[in-house]
């Protein structure tokens, strides 16, 4: 009856603490032996029981759910496992996982190794999270440069902006502008301040633009 | 490493944050219930005002509920008639004369007014 209610409806205010935290522990093993993992963590989180939480961790990375997985790690305190799951996440390519994974436990050594494996990997949304979380400046303008070799001039010119860098951004407006790309030059040369190109732009490709 | 404070502070953080969204769930289904009430209520009160409408006018229901409770009241209970029974007869047959118009005598008003007793081929 009560499994069928679900945790979210259920009063047990009348209860003791003790009581309280005995039936739900008992609703979220029952809830984790009928696969319902979701309400198991919820009985487990209001029961305060840390332990089984990261258990309900475990089950859901065995049924690849890596969000929930590093969710439930991350509110059971459990460190090693969101190592674990982090690099387990990294060598499969699943960086967004990783990242928050490696950012719950705040490790800086694993996520500069992270953000390197991003830029490797040409996956600059997750670098570029990860050097501006550990603002990381240099490593903010490797992402950047990296970004620029690979002609992804939108996240060169959000690197590059992050650390104020106008001499970078004047080099990404080029690029830009060889290529074609008069809104990514313009943007560039505007957070450059370049009154001198801005005008350029503006005068003789208003009308592409 | 994140501490174990800050740790405990995300598991508890999280923690209201679940109950804060099943008290809220309580109440949007409280919401609902009595949203459904006052739907109810609006349906009844509009075909109460169709009732209304399609019936006889409100004055003439007012006017034979007066009656009837003129009626009801004037139905007397055996026991309480016996006494004024006498007081009534005495104020209707006063009542009665002083309704009377003119209060003429048959003196006042000569025969010859409404008969004629002449010749009639004159």
């Amino acid at each position: 009856m009560l499994m069928e209610k679900g945790v979210d409806n259920l009063n047990l205010s009348m209860f003791s603490e003790d009581m309280r935290s005995t039936v739900l522990n008992t609703l979220g093993d029952e809830y984790t032996r009928r696969g319902n993992l979701n309400e198991a963590a919820k009985a487990y989180i209001l029961a305060g029981n840390r332990t089984k939480l990261s258990i309900v961790g475990k089950d859901f990375e065995r049924l690849c759910l890596f969000d929930r997985a590093v969710e439930a790690f991350k509110m059971a305190g459990d460190n090693d496992e969101l190592i674990r799951v982090g690099l387990k996440c990294m060598e499969e390519g699943r960086f967004a996982q990783s990242v928050a994974a490696f950012k719950a436990i705040n490790s800086a050594e694993l996520l500069t190794k992270l953000g390197d494996e991003c830029v490797a990997k040409g996956k600059f949304d997750y670098a570029f999270e990860i050097f501006n979380f550990l603002g990381d400046d240099a490593k903010l303008a490797y992402v950047g440069e990296a970004c620029v070799q690979e002609g992804q001039f939108a996240h060169a010119i959000k690197a590059f902006k992050h650390i104020n860098d106008h001499d970078k951004l004047n080099k990404v407006g080029e690029a830009c502008l060889k290529n074609g790309l008069m809104n990514s030059a313009l943007e560039a040369f505007t957070i450059a301040e370049n009154a001198t190109m801005i005008q350029f732009i503006k005068e003789n490709f208003g009308q592409v633009m | 490493m994140m501490e174990e404070g800050q740790q405990q502070d995300y598991f508890n953080q999280k923690r209201i944050e679940l109950m804060i969204d099943m008290a809220n769930k309580k109440v949007l289904a409280e919401l609902e219930e009595m949203k459904r009430v006052v739907k109810v209520l609006e349906t009844e009160i509009v075909t109460l005002k169709q009732k209304a409408e399609r019936g006889p006018p409100i004055n003439k229901i007012m006017d034979e509920v007066k009656v009837e409770e003129a009626k009801t009241e004037q139905q007397p209970t055996p026991e309480v008639q016996q006494e004024p029974a006498p007081v009534e007869a005495k104020e209707e047959v006063k009542s009665d004369g002083d309704n009377r118009y003119g209060d003429y005598t048959s003196d006042d008003v000569s025969v010859d007014k409404f008969f004629y007793f002449g010749n009639k081929k004159e």
